[in-house]
């Protein structure tokens, strides 16, 4: 696509780096407020128990307590933390402020209120708790088998599905029937920010408070509901956000502190430690998926089969929807002529389990790329032209929604990176020498979405108002959240109304203020959002037109704006520039110009991509470092082409870690055993490969300029390229998430 | 991290004040990179916390006697960087530069690294089997030498008494033919607490090919980091052969299985071990 | 405990309560809040600030232990108004995604580049391998150091 825009399709930095490169931005955590208290959260140390008795005297006794919440002071009430909208389905409601019952290690029993946070943290260790220990469920299967031992009343098993489409097409005798099973695992979010709150409820009875979430209307919804206070008295504002990924679209710990000001009427702070983000928050759900395809001799898949264990934890939050969500991937990638998927969503006495970055994506097409792989093997088909003939094409209709997919690009995405990545050539080379360190490539696609439009509502509301000298506010209800939304819906602004950037502020999402938007998740925000502030623009662009056309007395046929002014046709000299339509509409005119816009998004096309990656694994020791990666991306159009490239190189990293050693282990205790750090291990910068990225720009659907949606999607093919690498490095058919050094070993024993 | 005394020493002999007034519960802080964070997680009692990090005396890396003189407050970044380790033992050398995160080099003392006693404390496989003494000083101002071996009894204790403190680490300079060398293993290539390490010195002639008073110590295959005299004495005086090399693996994956019978870690431990043994061994003996 | 140190080129002489962390010393008493904690342990690198010329991890220095010291917070990078060139290249080379380990990210690098002005890709990835970063997936930090005008 020729590039002649201003300045969509350049490259821009975040908004705010200046600020951040100074250390100026206040996170949450850093916020201070006259008055203010700090929270500290006793967490349960058993997986599995019914609290008898919560001794608070020591801890009240200690200086600078001024109150100590538990069930024993909180109300009874259940409710679902990712209900973000009234009568929103598949959102059980089985937690409580505090349990009296607690399900997993890290389940919430009290808190201490005081003027410090040192003395709250010792409080803390001063509180006595009595626990009835019941046996510890600690995965899927134990919870099936355990049907005595009830996680919550309503049994063990959250929800089931058996989903099927398409219909079963002739087959023959040559066809083969290919199984693998795979296991993913639980995965750390680890945003380098924890998360944290600082909620204010006041003498007027409103309540404030500033989270670092991913979706404030979700989040005012919860609180307004469960505290009984009227929506408009509930003032969620989005803080800045140091990384989220998923870990902060639902309202984990918003209604506890906003519970505990309005109890208090003070304002109360609560930030999390490294040790509660991994265990208390939640975490990329572990699954389990067999998949059965029956596969033609010339490679083409005949039909699929998938039964999916999900592992939901402690409690449902989002795990119906995500599970569902597994299910409409595979569709979405592949042509597929039969697809059938029956999922258990079970409960069990781990972390809980919700969204993460790619939503069920990484979780089932993991598992389906590795498959793909050994039916490449089994037929001897190079793997890429296995994928080629199975990939959706352009205008292809998803059989699980009966929505076009959209200018779907994937097979162009496989077919530009085979030939960039030489991979014929890096293939065939297979396992070459027989010394210590084995390199082999390994290639995977992936499909994603462009919002929620199909299973959800959307829409985007936004308003433009021009100021009288010519620059604009955009009042959206926007997240950002580290991967530059405000630039680039900035820059969507900047395009149509031809002006600099600098001359839009975008404003960040606050209840009292903005529009109603549902948030930044669901690979949503440029696809939907994004498109409203275009449409916006245009509304307002026409806006300033229809006002110049009043003062230049001049139809506006015969008007066009650029570059800041409205000049008339065939005749330049005869211009008003913008500070001039604003200015003189509103002093002599009496008009303002400002438009309020809802989006309404009715496609959801495919976002694809196709990841290539060469491993080198030291047969030694099990170790393995990713030396060469490519990643490229049908895109539609990149807005802001720099930060698309920074969206792929994070998810990347996070692939990798996913594939080879990012595991939250759940002991047979219940207890997580690496809650730190030091032993639940991120891909660092000597183990991070440099990451080439091709961007596929054909546009052809509704977003903004065309673009679609990347944050989440690239996250989606990173791990299993790397798995396959190594598969194809060793000849191995590893499939048990993640790889660690461990398995390989085991595996080259075999 | 309540009411804690901070005793905050500039001299040896406020420091020996100090620990006049240690009790069993004191602690001493160095680079404080493990202590910090037991202290946060009040995963230890402390009443009383003595800062060495001030005390200028046990802060060089020397030359004294025939041997290398490292005072205790040196950080790893100094050893790292030193051109007398680097030269004389590259073991230490190799060890110091896998030791957390450039900023964990910087604060971590070799001092601390002894003193915490970790099973997989980097430093020590090196300075065992580079003989490593250990200068102790008590609160008269006594000093004592410990060999290292002496003063590591088990996960996390030392021979330390409470009113102790490690001032420097002593070793003879290794002759130009004494090699040495180290292989850490973690589960993330840098910035990772060792799965398994180790380090092997001995004299070594290209010429005749023979392997003279090896030295073989291990971390993380037990409570402490230890030295295999049975592995030591499988390759003392042989000349080294492909064969050698390879039931040295084999015998020291045994071995090692027998260590840590029953822990989960044993299969993978048992299997790595034989290829950064080889590694080890091969970059010993290579020119 | 009274103690004296520096940061930033201005002279401190507080009393600070003995066992309190450098970097709740940076944050909570000076307010300097551009040092993030991100773990608490030295695993993350968010809190780096320079000590003595050295890049440390503010979460593992005791606050007596400062006495006499040097410090640079990131707040302390910019100079008579103008940011340091490392802080221009990141913003320049898009390094810069959610911001929080940002400052640690810098406070390490900047550690580096005064102890080497031309350093080879082996060493800046060194330099920030104790530096976690879940956005940029570190290709743009490490372009930035390399970037830095000299």
């Amino acid at each position: 696509m020729v590039n002649n825009f201003k300045y969509v399709g350049h490259t821009y930095p975040i908004h705010d780096a200046p600020q951040k490169v100074r250390g100026e931005v206040v996170y949450a955590s850093d916020m201070k407020l006259d008055n203010m208290l700090y929270a500290k959260l006793l967490l349960s140390p058993i997986a599995h128990g019914k609290i008898i008795n919560i001794e608070t005297s020591r801890a009240e006794k200690l200086s600078g307590v001024v109150k100590i919440f538990s069930h024993l002071n909180s109300p009874d009430r259940v409710y679902s933390r990712y209900r973000i909208i009234p009568d929103q389905s598949n959102s059980p409601e089985d937690e409580r402020l505090f349990t009296d019952k607690v399900r997993f290690v890290g389940d919430r029993v009290a808190a201490v209120v005081a003027t410090s946070f040192e003395v709250a943290v010792k409080a803390i260790s001063l509180i006595d708790v009595q626990y009835e220990i019941l046996p510890a469920l600690v995965n899927v299967e134990q919870s099936l088998e355990n049907k005595s031992v009830k996680i919550h009343d309503s049994g063990n098993l959250l929800y089931e599905y058996d989903l099927k489409y398409g219909e079963k097409g002739p087959f023959s005798e040559d066809d083969i029937t290919i199984e693998t099973t795979t296991q993913t695992q639980k995965m750390h979010h680890a945003a380098m920010e924890n998360h944290a709150y600082m909620a204010n409820f006041d003498s007027s009875g409103k309540l404030t408070i500033w989270s670092s979430c991913q979706g404030v209307y979700g989040v005012r919804t919860i609180l307004a509901d469960l505290l009984n206070l009227s929506y408009n008295n509930v003032r969620v504002i989005k803080a800045p956000i140091g990384g989220s990924f998923g870990g902060k679209q639902e309202a984990i710990f918003e209604p506890v502190v906003s519970f505990m000001s309005k109890e208090l009427r003070r304002p109360v702070k609560l930030a999390l430690n490294r040790e509660e983000a991994i265990i208390a928050t939640m975490t990329r759900p572990a699954t389990k998926s067999t998949i059965t395809t029956a596969v033609s001799r010339d490679g083409k898949i005949k039909s699929c089969d998938v039964t999916t264990l999900f592992d939901a934890g402690g409690y449902a939050t989002s795990s119906v929807d995500n599970g569902y969500a597994m299910a409409k991937k595979v569709s979405r990638l592949y042509r597929v002529p039969q697809y059938s998927h029956k999922c258990k969503i079970v409960y069990t006495n781990t972390p809980v389990a919700g969204g993460a970055r790619g939503w069920g994506g990484p979780e089932i097409v993991a598992p389906f790329e590795i498959h793909m792989d050994a039916v490449a093997k089994a037929l001897e088909i190079n793997p890429v032209e296995l994928r080629v003939r199975n990939l959706v094409h352009p205008g292809d209709v998803d059989k699980a929604t009966n929505f076009s997919l959209g200018n779907a690009r994937v097979i162009e995405c496989l077919q530009r990176g085979a030939e960039e990545f030489q991979w014929t050539k890096r293939y065939s080379r297979g396992c070459v020498n027989s010394s210590r360190y084995k390199k082999g490539v390994g290639v995977a696609c992936a499909a994603h979405k462009n919002g929620m439009y199909g299973g959800f509502p959307e829409h985007s509301t936004m308003t433009i108002k021009m100021n009288e000298d010519g620059s604009f506010i955009l009042n959206g209800c926007l997240h950002e959240v580290g991967c530059g939304t405000i630039t680039s819906i900035g820059l969507i602004a900047a395009e149509v109304l031809d002006v600099p950037l600098n001359m839009i502020t975008v404003s960040e999402a606050d209840t009292e203020n903005s529009p109603y938007d549902f948030g930044s998740y669901g690979s949503r925000v440029t696809y939907i959002c994004g498109e409203c502030a275009k449409q916006t623009a245009e509304r307002v662009k026409n806006k300033i037109i229809e006002s110049a056309s009043v003062i230049m007395n001049t139809p506006k046929q015969y008007l066009y704006a650029e570059n800041g002014s409205v000049f008339k046709v065939n005749d330049e000299r005869e211009k008003l520039t913008y500070r001039e339509v604003a200015t003189i509409s509103k002093t002599l005119n009496n008009t303002d110009i400002v438009v309020t816009h809802t989006y309404h998004g009715t496609s959801n096309p495919g976002a694809y991509g196709a990841h290539f990656a060469e491993v080198e694994v030291d047969s030694g020791t099990g170790l393995t470092r990713v030396v060469d990666y490519l990643a490229v991306h049908d895109v539609g159009k990149a807005i802001n082409p720099g930060m698309v490239e920074g969206q792929i190189h994070g998810c990347v990293q996070m692939g990798i870690g996913y594939a080879l050693y990012e595991e939250l282990k759940v002991a047979e205790s219940g207890k997580v055993i690496n809650n730190s750090f030091k032993n639940y291990h991120l891909v660092n910068a000597p183990d991070m490969p440099t990451v080439r990225v091709i961007l596929i720009e054909a546009g052809g659907d509704d977003g903004p300029f065309e673009a679609k949606s990347i944050g989440e999607a690239a996250t989606v093919p990173s791990a299993p390229a790397v798995i396959n690498a190594v598969n194809n490095a060793l000849g191995t058919a590893l499939s048990d998430m993640p790889i660690t050094p461990e398995k390989i070993l085991a595996a080259l024993k075999r | 991290m309540d009411n804690i005394q901070v005793m905050t020493p500039d001299s040896l002999p406020e420091l020996i004040d100090a620990l006049k007034m240690a009790t069993p519960e004191s602690k001493l802080i160095a680079g404080g990179t493990d202590l910090m964070i037991l202290m946060r997680e009040r995963r230890i009692k402390c009443d009383m916390l003595i800062d060495l990090s001030g005390i200028q005396e046990i802060n060089y890396i020397k030359i004294e006697d025939g041997h290398v003189c490292i005072g205790a407050n040196s950080t790893f970044t100094d050893i790292k960087n030193h051109q007398i380790v680097r030269e004389s033992a590259p073991a230490l050398f190799q060890a110091a530069g896998t030791i957390g995160s450039p900023q964990v080099r910087n604060r971590a003392t070799i001092g601390g690294n002894i003193g915490n006693g970790s099973p997989a404390g980097d430093s020590l496989p090196s300075l065992l089997v580079l003989g490593a003494q250990i200068l102790i000083m008590n609160s008269s101002g006594d000093i004592k030498m410990l060999p290292l071996e002496k003063l590591l009894v088990g996960s996390g204790k030392t021979a330390l008494s409470y009113d102790e403190v490690i001032v420097a680490v002593k070793f003879p300079i290794p002759g130009a033919d004494y090699r040495n060398t180290f292989v850490k293993i973690g589960s993330r290539g840098t910035v990772t607490i060792a799965k398994l390490s180790i380090a092997i010195g001995g004299y070594y002639n290209c010429e005749d090919n023979i392997l003279k008073g090896v030295k073989i110590a291990l971390g993380s295959v037990g409570k402490t980091a230890l030295r295999f005299y049975e592995m030591e004495r499988l390759l003392d005086g042989k000349s080294i052969s492909t064969e050698l090399i390879d039931s040295f693996c084999e015998s020291l994956s045994n071995q090692i299985a027998l260590a840590i019978e029953g822990r989960s870690s044993m299969p993978y431990k048992r299997e790595a071990v034989k290829s950064i043994a080889r590694e080890a061994l091969c970059n010993l003996i290579a020119v | 405990m009274f103690i004296k140190f520096k940061v930033n080129g201005k002279d401190y002489d507080i009393d600070v309560f003995p066992t309190m962390r450098l970097i709740d010393l940076l944050r909570d008493k000076l307010g300097l809040t551009g040092t993030k904690e991100g773990c608490g342990e030295g695993e993350c690198g968010t809190c780096t600030v320079i000590l003595n010329n050295r890049a440390v991890n503010s979460c593992l220095v005791l606050a007596p232990q400062v006495r006499g010291k040097e410090i640079i917070t990131v707040e302390g990078l910019e100079t008579d108004g103008k940011l340091d060139p490392i802080q221009e290249s990141f913003i320049r080379n898009g390094a810069v995604q959610c911001g929080y380990c940002t400052p640690g990210m810098l406070m390490a690098s900047k550690a580096l580049l005064m102890e080497n002005v031309n350093p080879t890709e082996y060493d800046i990835k060194t330099a920030i391998s104790g530096n976690l970063c879940r956005c940029t997936g570190y290709n743009a930090i490490i372009k930035a150091i390399k970037d830095v005008e000299k």
